[in-house]
């Protein structure tokens, strides 16, 4: 019996130490420890709904330790104990019906579920339970339990899940796709999205061979390649590459990634996709609204891009690969477009380009392609980049367009340009040449000599240095006004010279334009004053001693005609008292007066023949006055020469006879007929026989030639005289010649014969000329075309 | 008898042809210019006219002009003393009647006196 009791005492004593060590633990727990009871059972046979609806009827709080209290904001257990679970738990909360409904459906067994409750300040509480309800002959009668306080994690979870769900559905809302590869493992994960815009299904397997293959085989390459170099540098790529789903059909992707790199090698690489389609897609149907564009771009040879300024990325562009002879199938990007800029151009290009991104201004820029067949052309290209609020540059749009016309008119001013400074350089006037904005851009090289300065020391304003500082105030003045209102000026002013000496310059500037009417700015040219003065004086000069001379010609036309006049006159009055001479000594040797004895014969025949002699003067006066006056009118008509000259050699017979001289007339036929003024003409042939025989020696011999040819007749009077000396034979049909030769005075003449004879063969349009050699004999020889 | 009519302004020459042709046997009458001429030839009837181209108040054209000798003395002979050129004037005074043209200077009496002869033939 006694070690029944001692048995009961020790387990006494046992329970006793056990409820000590439970209280000390309830009392010292972090966790909160409670018990429930209801003053009510509640029948577990109950749906859970009605069960939790009758736990908060009846559950009180009926023990509690201090941990607990804090839980809820209050120091004390008594504060609590005694409290309703309504009080603690919100009943409507979902999560507290999940926790009550799991407990009841654990059949009063769970652990590590979380309520939502409220504290003593109203504030939300999570707490993490752990508890045991008390079932006694199928009711609920009380429960135990355990809980601590999950507020702060539940906060951080639910910021978590938040900003997850935040991110996945941005993600899905942009069509955005996810992947991470790690690149030790291979492993690669994809996100679902990711998969989606890869015609993937979710619980498709995905590799790097398979994303590879899934890529449309022109993009490959490219792909690959921005991937492997942001594997070595560890920099951003983004790329747009077409990619081929399982059902064959083809999507556009905006590809991004970037590779994470430790130890220069690459351990990781994360990435999104998306999808493009419909940009695409926008992009093509604006193609097709663009179609007049393209149109309008051909015919003005013209190309338009847009570039949104991705690295790699294709250039969408209209008639731009055309004009830079690339194939419409190539991919157009900036790196590709390097590639067919002329060598000599691309660091300007370059230049100009990054200018117009960082700046987002408008930009021009000229220059060279080189086409596959290796020409080259010229490109203007314009264009602008838009730039967001941190001023980088998103957009860049332009326009390009063949100049090569351009260039090769350009080309060819330069050349006549070339030939204008060619010119001007061998002028022997001083030449500028200044642009719109009034800078002086040439001076030809006669003026580089008169100044004696270098070209670029002369141009933009460093002329003025040149001008005197007098006048130069008034030549800048002039010079700006002439510019401004685009008129010619002239202005004199002083220029140095290489020697310093300054000299007065007369300065003519005139307006020059393009062929389309583009002010060009002015031209302008430079004379010495003095030497134009001096010059000007010398024509001035030589004006008055011109006027001079053709007064002097005038006076002597009007004296010569006066001088004609008073030779006819005289002669008609001369004539008369000679012809009474004549009358007279006449009648008296002629018998009318009675019979004369021998000396007075020979006195009164002297005197006759003296007075003949004065008679035939006058008549060749006479007749030499009316040629000269153009008095003489020709009255031709058909004539025999051969009895022309037979009369003339006939009626002048008789002195040949006195001085012993023979006559020989050769012509071939018996008649020999031309048109001439017989009248006249018989004196022309009286005149050069009669001469023939004066200056021919007593018996000697004169010829008369006469040669009829299919165009002209030939005459030919030829002696055997004194002959002519060769200086005096350019006299000899001059007026008035005498040449002097021994028989000159004794023959007499009025020196006016051959003269007047050549005048009337002239009229016949046939020449006289003379052929001669002293001291043996003149020929004569006249000529009249047929 | 055949009557000569001299028609010269200068009085020397006229009495020249006077002594020369009256020696030789010719009525002579005169007159020292065309108006006095157209009286004489009135007056006398002459069968020859020597006749002075040159002369003042009226001169030889005007005188043969107004005589109108192819019309009213067909039968006189007129020798016209001139040194006209102009064969065209010449032409013109064959015209109104006018028998030969002679330089005046180129006649000695003897030859003076020839010419008529062989015109009064």
């Amino acid at each position: 019996m006694k070690q029944g009791e001692d048995k009961r005492s020790s387990i006494e004593q046992q329970l006793r130490a056990s409820d000590e060590r439970y209280q000390a633990f309830i009392k010292n727990s972090n966790e909160g420890i409670w018990r429930f009871e209801v003053n009510k059972p509640i029948l577990t046979k109950l749906k859970p709904a009605e069960q939790i609806k009758l736990m908060y009827k009846y559950a009180y709080l009926a023990e509690a330790n201090d941990a607990m209290a804090k839980m809820y904001g209050l120091s004390s257990v008594d504060d609590i104990v005694g409290a309703r679970l309504g009080d603690f738990l919100i009943e409507e909360d979902p999560e507290n019906i999940d926790y009550l409904t799991a407990f009841i459906k654990s059949k009063y067994r769970l652990s590590g579920v979380d309520s939502h409750e409220k504290d003593s300040q109203g504030n939300d509480k999570y707490f993490r339970n752990s508890l045991v309800g008390v079932v006694e002959k199928g009711h609920l009668v009380r429960a135990w339990g355990t809980q601590s306080d999950v507020t702060e994690q539940r906060k951080i979870d639910m910021a978590l899940a938040n900003s997850e769900e935040r991110l996945s559905r941005a993600l899905e809302a942009s069509q955005t796709g996810l992947w991470e590869w790690d690149v030790k493992t291979g492993k690669l994960m994809w996100s679902r999205q990711l998969k989606k815009i890869f015609g993937l299904k979710p619980s498709d397997k995905i590799t790097y061979e398979k994303y590879q293959k899934m890529i449309h085989p022109q993009d490959r390459e490219r792909v690959i390649a921005a991937i492997q170099k942001s594997m070595q540098d560890g920099k951003n790529y983004v790329i747009e590459h077409r990619v081929i789903w399982p059902d064959k059909s083809v999507h556009w992707t905006q590809g991004q990634g970037q590779a994470y790199l430790e130890d220069g090698k690459p351990i990781r690489m994360i990435g999104t996709s998306m999808n493009i389609d419909k940009r695409k897609d926008a992009e093509i149907q604006s193609r097709a609204t663009e179609e007049r564009l393209t149109l309008a771009l051909k015919s003005t040879n013209m190309g338009t891009w847009e570039s949104r300024m991705i690295p790699g990325a294709e250039i969408w562009s209209k008639g731009l690969k055309q004009l830079v002879g690339m194939k419409p199938t190539e991919i157009l990007t900036r790196e590709s477009f390097l590639n067919i800029i002329h060598p000599d151009d691309k660091d300007r290009w370059l230049k100009n380009i990054k200018k117009a991104e960082n700046s987002g201004k408008p930009y021009t820029i000229e220059y060279r392609v080189v086409w596959p067949d290796g020409s080259v052309h010229w490109i203007l290209g314009q264009g602008q980049a838009y730039l967001d609020k941190n001023g980088k540059a998103i957009r860049m749009v332009g326009t390009t367009m063949n100049i090569d016309d351009r260039k090769k008119y350009e080309i060819e001013v330069q050349e006549s340009e070339a030939r204008f400074r060619n010119m001007a350089d061998t002028a022997p006037v001083l030449i500028w040449v200044a642009g719109p904005d009034k800078q002086l851009t040439y001076f030809n090289k006669p003026w580089q000599d008169f100044t004696g300065r270098k070209l670029e020391d002369d141009l933009g304003e460093g002329w003025r240095e040149d001008i005197h500082p007098d006048d130069l105030d008034t030549v800048v003045k002039v010079y700006y006004d002439a510019v401004d209102k685009r008129k010619p000026y002239t202005l004199e002013y002083r220029v140095r010279r290489h020697d310093g000496q300054y000299r007065w310059m007369l300065d003519k500037g005139v307006p020059r334009y393009s062929p389309d009417g583009e002010f060009l700015g002015l031209i302008g040219s430079l004379i010495e004053t003095e030497e134009i003065k001096s010059t000007r004086k010398r024509r001035d000069e030589l004006e008055k001693i011109n006027q001079k001379l053709e007064d002097q010609r005038r006076e002597l036309v009007a004296l010569n005609q006066s001088k004609d006049e008073f030779i006819s006159l005289a002669s008609h009055q001369l004539r008369t008292p000679a012809t009474g001479v004549k009358q007279y000594i006449g009648m008296l040797l002629e018998g009318y007066g009675g019979k004369l004895n021998k000396d007075q014969i020979h006195m009164l025949s002297t005197a006759y023949d003296s007075n003949e002699r004065q008679l035939n003067i006058i008549d060749d006066l006479l007749k030499v006055a009316h040629v000269d006056a153009g008095k003489v009118a020709l009255r031709k008509h058909k004539t025999d020469l051969v009895r022309l000259i037979d009369e003339v050699i006939d009626e002048q017979s008789d002195k040949f006879r006195h001085k012993n001289q023979t006559t020989v007339f050769n012509h071939k036929s018996k008649r020999v007929f031309a048109t001439i003024d017989p009248e006249r003409m018989r004196m022309v042939l009286e005149n050069l026989i009669d001469n023939a025989g004066k200056y021919t020696p007593e018996g000697k011999k004169i010829t008369v030639t006469l040669v009829k040819t299919t165009k002209e007749v030939r005459l030919t009077i030829a002696d055997q005289g004194v002959g002519i000396a060769k200086r005096d034979l350019p006299k000899l049909f001059q007026k008035f010649t005498r040449v002097s030769n021994p028989l000159s005075t004794v023959v007499g003449g009025s020196g006016l014969g051959l003269y007047w004879a050549e005048k009337i063969v002239s009229l016949h349009k046939g020449s006289i000329t003379v052929e001669s050699k002293l001291h043996k004999g003149s020929k004569f020889i006249i000529k009249i075309p047929i | 008898m055949h009557t000569i009519l001299i028609v010269e302004d200068e009085q020397i020459l006229r009495e020249a042809y006077r002594q020369i042709l009256t020696h030789e046997g010719y009525k002579v009458a005169m007159a020292h210019n065309g108006k006095v001429a157209l009286v004489e030839l009135e007056k006398h009837k002459p069968d020859l006219i020597l006749l002075d181209m040159l002369m003042p108040e009226m001169d030889g054209l005007q005188f043969l002009k107004a005589a109108r000798l192819t019309v009213l003395y067909p039968k006189v002979k007129v020798i016209a003393f001139s040194n006209l050129s102009d064969q065209q004037k010449l032409d013109e005074l064959k015209i109104l009647g006018v028998t030969d043209n002679i330089l005046k200077s180129s006649l000695s009496p003897k030859q003076l006196a020839n010419t008529c002869k062989n015109l009064l033939k």
